[in-house]
């Protein structure tokens, strides 16, 4: 069902796209609709596109509604630019150590796909970083003191199999380190030299940054938004939206290497769910191709492990041996689910019996036979 | 500089100046937030957006002062001694750099 609120932010995420249509209101929100809204938009990261919404007559609102929204977005701001700064200084040390890596999401696509860098705001800073060097870059990432999140299994299964780790700086700022786009199947059937070898260059802060071309922009967006998690935030959404208007990837390279990562399915469900959670149409070669296209079997399945009722990470790493195709790596990334390290048993199932009894289950739940 | 230097005739006041180089800047309707050294950014609002773009066009903080006066509707050597600390805390935040070429 879709509530006011729901409704609501589906027209200020569409704010400025062709075709967006208004909100169905003539008179500002009551305050408290608009405190829920205004609440709303910030945890969406939308709170840029709520003001440029009141100020174009999308949402109508009182002269203390659009001050609220203005200060909401300006601590937004805030945190961008404080984000921002962050990551030319992590860039900078990865690029001394000569260690190739790519940032991802919100800066770059504020100043790719955006037409002003102040709508698209974020929540922590995103690179991607090759996986022969991942080790090295962590360590290089936690060298301030930071303190690194999700331990491995076993030692180098991050950089083989990982998607990646957070490392939280010791002034709280993180940074999110990613080998690949993201964990389970579709992560592991990912192939990183698709996404390395789709270079661009973005200037923050006057410098210079390695960010994805714009093929492995879009596709990277369609998965944050189809994987991240079970709703995706707005701007997420917007985010694909926007890249189809403004910086348009080429429809059949999108498709092509979406099909080399068994991952056409993820494409699918972006633009679907995009074309569902934005007040405004989106249209183009790309959405023809998502209305016919009839996901494979790894895809229906894999799709599940992050979308249905029962996704979760446990669910993702169990499936994610379908998308290995040696039986060396089978061997290396079972072998190291099932025997972790003491360490980091410890911190979850505690003893081997119970992680066994854990991935029989999941196995006999989520097993391609199912 | 001191607002009396501003005023001494030797010119600091004829100082030039321009944004520092690798700025965090966002530029929204009504604000300017630009992050220097510190941990809270700048809020520029109004005539203070305005007073930026001009000193980042390098005009001398005279000329400067000479448009807030105008804005503000005061004389020019009371915006030069409300303007000089202002130029201070930019310089002083690294968001605003010398600019010798200029003078």
């Amino acid at each position: 069902m879709v509530t006011p609120l729901d409704d609501h932010l589906t027209v200020v995420a569409a704010q400025g796209l062709p075709g967006a249509r208004p909100l169905d209101a003539t008179e500002p929100l009551a305050e408290s609709e608009f405190g829920a809204l205004l609440r709303a938009a910030g945890g969406e990261r939308i709170a840029g596109h709520l003001v440029a919404a009141i100020d174009s007559g999308t949402v109508p609102a009182t002269d203390g509604q659009r001050a609220r929204a203005q200060d909401r977005h300006e601590a937004a701001m805030a945190v961008d630019l404080h984000l921002e700064r962050v990551l030319v200084a992590m860039s900078g040390r990865l690029g001394r150590d000569g260690i190739e890596h790519r940032a991802l999401k919100g800066p770059v696509l504020a100043r790719t796909a955006y037409p002003d860098p102040a709508l698209r705001s974020f929540g922590d800073v995103d690179l991607l970083v090759e996986g022969a060097r991942f080790d090295d870059a962590v360590a290089v990432a936690a060298t301030t003191s930071g303190d690194v999140r999700y331990g491995e299994p076993r030692p180098g299964f991050r950089s083989r199999f990982g998607k990646g780790v957070c490392v939280v700086q010791p002034d709280g700022w993180e940074v999110d380190l990613h080998r690949v786009f993201t964990s389970g199947p579709f992560g592991l059937a990912m192939r990183a030299e698709d996404v390395l070898g789709d270079a661009a260059t973005v200037t923050v802060g006057g410098v210079a940054v390695p960010a994805l071309g714009p093929t492995s922009r879009f596709l990277h967006a369609c998965y944050h938004a189809a994987l991240g998690s079970r709703r995706p935030r707005r701007s997420a959404l917007r985010d694909i939206a926007q890249i189809l208007h403004a910086d348009p990837p080429d429809p059949g390279a999108a498709v092509d290497v979406a099909t080399r990562w068994r991952g056409r399915a993820v494409l699918q469900r972006a633009l679907w769910l995009t074309q569902d959670g934005l007040a405004a149409p989106i249209d183009g070669s790309l959405v023809e191709w998502a209305a016919s296209y009839r996901p494979d079997r790894f895809e229906r399945l894999a799709l599940a492990a992050y979308t249905s009722e029962r996704a979760s990470y446990a669910v993702q790493a169990a499936t994610g041996i379908w998308a290995l195709d040696s039986w060396r790596d089978q061997a290396a990334y079972s072998g190291a689910l099932l025997l972790p390290s003491r360490e980091y048993l410890s911190e979850r199932e505690g003893s081997y019996l119970r992680r066994w009894r854990r991935a029989v289950r999941l196995g006999g739940r989520w097993g391609p036979s199912s | 500089m001191t607002p009396a230097d501003a005023s001494a005739g030797s010119t600091p006041s004829h100082r030039r100046v321009r944004h520092a180089d690798g700025l965090f800047v966002r530029r929204t309707r009504g604000a300017l937030l630009v992050l220097g050294r510190g941990e809270d950014p700048l809020v520029l609002r109004d005539i203070s957006i305005d007073l930026w773009d001009a000193l980042d066009e390098g005009r001398s903080v005279a000329d400067v002062a000479d448009l807030a006066s105008e804005g503000m509707g005061v004389t020019s050597e009371r915006a030069i001694e409300d303007l000089v600390p202002f130029v201070e805390r930019l310089l002083a935040e690294g968001l605003l750099e010398d600019c010798t070429s200029l003078t």
